[in-house]
């Protein structure tokens, strides 16, 4: 490959930019900012699927068995309309980030689910698995950047853009699931897979609704990682699933530190470790006396369906505070 | 000490008489059925899987009939099953039990199974308990061989034939010794190669994939294998629970591991098995469609994990293949009228299937 090709990581030859898309669901919530510059880095360009909204969830809900979980109808949605406007679709194998813990299962045939609803040659995947020697998200960067014919040079450079993009996915209000960061008089957890928490119309806009009416919402992300003082919580086996495990150590945090004066959990229906661990999390909150709300969410949740259980939780922790003279 | 256990398919007949040889005091899981679900379901999270309920059901239910210790396998994810003993120790504790849990999951070996039988044994030799539980794994093996010959005759008369094979599977299980078993078996794979035929003609083949427990339990499924024999359809099933405890904890050595072989055949469709028994349906299917089978029913609880995985991949693999497939999710609402009338409806679909190639000539129909 020539000089020129290796510094600007294009794929050489001649050829037009490689378009890859990255569904802005599951995963994109985690890692997508960083994946964003490393495919840049990489020479491609990147469109990202634009938030979840009906017509893209409705599509993807037509191309799914009734009975999958909620997030993964968005997600065949979100692949659906970047297989009508891009190259390849980006959709990494993402198995494990720590040795201990899995990913749900449908993250961890998340390729092969997407080779379903779209051509298989377009799906791009590399596996991060931290259970496996050599299953680093580094190593598999440099697989990805060697895969799109890139030198190690610019393999190199893109994978440090990405680091220095840091994790998540997006910023602002949007990636909020729409409320607004900043005070409030009282303070409420909206816990739940951040696919779910930060996707407005997955949430049906819950996290809006509360700061909307003057609560300072918090999500799992803004708990810091050292605040839980029980790990297992009395369990006698940690969960093994990232994401609940996080959800519920998150939880475990609120009640130890009172770092909210309520807690919503949110779960999707059809989620394997929501059905379990949602169930630990609320009961771990109602245990300790702090008021809680659990929510399943559907693809026919509204916002008009729970407001009167929304409004209800909120008029029980403005007593509360009241009662405690705040 | 009095223990309980799960009920799964014929587990509970293998164990009962390990129990026994061990002299460990038991209390038999409660026969299956709605009482058992409906008392787990709800103590249970809503969507929670539908073994889990069940599994649940009998828990309370063995407590309630005097146990103290609970046998459970337990699990390292990433399907729920690994989640089980956890969460049911959590529900039986806020329901006020007390009780002892011994979970076989850490870590999940033979060695480590032996030390929780002997745990629970009054007798004290490790090797002897050892050898009770390598008979327990010969007489599930020989058990699920029974099963699999049953499974490939369509009997003229379902009622007595089934009686003969229960009958079969019950010497098996009060055997004492290697010897007296390996006769038991031999003899026992006699009689059921001896029952009359439906028919002199070849009969349409239908597969079973799916989930574990579903597809074991027949009072889970709804009896779908005796329901597809009822439509003079021999059965080819997917999953055995000898495999499956060869697979998971070594007690052959030298019999290769199916599920390795199942990861290889799903391959092209499944780079990374996601649990459960989902690159087993993926793999069964392909190597039923390679076979010529006619159909194949897949069974999955309602909200399995890999198990919906493995039906959105079977979507495509349906395709290419050109395999007729009948999906049926179970969960405590399902009823055993709508399931008796889509396993009709499919039945009719592979007769026809069936027809239409012996009438049309070759050239008409191109493999696909």
């Amino acid at each position: 490959m020539p000089a020129m090709d290796r510094q600007t990581g294009s794929r050489g030859g001649g050829q037009a930019v490689l378009r890859v898309g990255i569904p802005r669901t599951l995963h994109y919530f985690y890692l997508g900012r960083r994946w964003e510059a490393l495919l840049r880095g990489l020479g491609c360009e990147v469109v990202v699927s634009p938030p979840t909204d009906r017509v893209v969830f409705e599509k993807g809900a037509s191309l799914s068995l009734r009975d999958i979980c909620l997030p993964v109808k968005a997600f065949f949605g979100h692949v659906d309309w970047l297989d009508r406007r891009c190259d390849r679709i980006f959709v990494p194998r993402l198995v494990s980030v720590h040795p201990s813990r899995y990913y749900c299962p449908k993250f961890l045939a998340l390729p092969d689910l997407a080779a379903a609803v779209a051509p298989p040659e377009k799906v791009l995947s590399v596996e991060i698995n931290a259970k496996k020697a050599g299953g680093s998200a580094e190593r598999a960067y440099a697989a990805l950047g060697r895969m799109l014919g890139a030198g190690g040079d610019a393999i190199r450079a893109a994978i440090a853009a990405a680091a220095a993009a840091g994790s998540g996915g997006g910023a602002g209000e949007s990636a909020r699931g729409g409320a607004a960061a900043g005070s409030g008089s009282f303070r409420i957890a909206v816990l739940g897979h951040p696919y779910l928490t930060m996707d407005g119309f997955l949430s049906s806009g819950i996290a809006k609704w509360f700061s909307d009416r003057g609560a300072r919402v918090i999500l799992y992300d803004e708990i810091p990682a050292d605040a839980a003082s029980r790990a297992g919580n009395g369990l006698f086996r940690e969960i093994y699933w990232e994401s609940a495990f996080e959800i519920h150590r998150a939880g475990a945090a609120i009640v130890d530190s009172g770092l909210a004066d309520g807690i919503a959990v949110l779960s999707a229906f059809g989620c394997g470790p929501d059905s379990f661990v949602s169930d630990l999390t609320a009961r771990m909150a109602r245990e300790a006396g702090l008021p809680v709300l659990s929510l399943m969410l559907d693809e026919h949740s509204s916002i008009v369906g729970v407001e009167t259980r929304l409004e209800a939780f909120m008029d029980m922790i403005a007593m509360r505070l009241r009662r405690a003279g705040k | 000490m009095k223990v309980t256990y799960p009920h799964v398919g014929d587990l509970t007949l293998a164990l009962r008489s390990m129990f026994g040889n061990l002299g460990i005091d038991v209390v038999p899981p409660p026969p299956p059925g709605m009482k058992v679900l409906k008392t787990g379901a709800i103590h249970s999270p809503e969507t929670a899987c539908l073994p889990y309920k069940h599994v649940l059901g009998e828990l309370i239910l063995g407590l309630e009939a005097g146990a103290d210790t609970l046998m459970l396998l337990g699990g390292r994810g990433p399907c729920r099953f690994g989640f089980y003993d956890v969460m049911q120790n959590e529900a039986l504790k806020a329901l006020g039990y007390s009780f002892n849990l011994v979970s076989t999951d850490n870590p999940d070996t033979l060695r480590n199974l032996v030390r929780e039988f002997a745990a629970v044994s009054p007798r004290n030799s490790l090797r002897g308990i050892a050898w009770e539980v390598y008979l327990f794994f010969r007489r599930v093996e020989a058990m699920d061989m029974v099963h699999r010959t049953y499974d490939r005759i369509v009997p003229r008369n379902l009622e007595s034939a089934g009686r003969i094979m229960a009958a079969e599977k019950e010497r098996i299980a009060a055997t004492t010794t290697l010897r007296g078993l390996i006769a038991a078996r031999k003899t026992a794979k006699d009689v059921i190669e001896s029952i009359a035929p439906a028919s002199a003609g070849r009969p349409l083949r239908v597969g079973i994939v799916g989930e574990f427990y579903t597809v074991l339990d027949p009072d889970t499924n709804f009896h779908v294998e005796r329901a597809v024999k009822s439509f003079g359809a021999s059965v080819e099933r997917g999953v055995w629970l000898s495999t499956w405890l060869n697979d998971r904890l070594g007690f052959m050595p030298f019999t290769r591991s199916d599920r390795k072989r199942c990861k290889r055949i799903a391959r092209p469709y499944l780079g990374f098995s996601p649990g459960g028994e989902c690159v087993v349906s993926i793999a069964k299917v392909i190597e039923y469609a390679r076979e010529g089978i006619d159909g194949v029913i897949h069974l999955l609880p309602f909200t399995c994990m890999p198990e919906l995985v493995a039906a959105t991949i079977l979507g495509r693999v349906r395709k290419d293949f050109d395999i007729p497939m009948l999906e049926l999710t179970i969960d405590e609402h399902t009823d055993g009228t709508a399931v008796r009338t889509r396993l009709e409806a499919f039945m009719d679909t592979l007769a026809w299937r069936r027809r239409r190639r012996l009438d049309a000539p070759k050239e008409a129909f191109p493999k696909t």
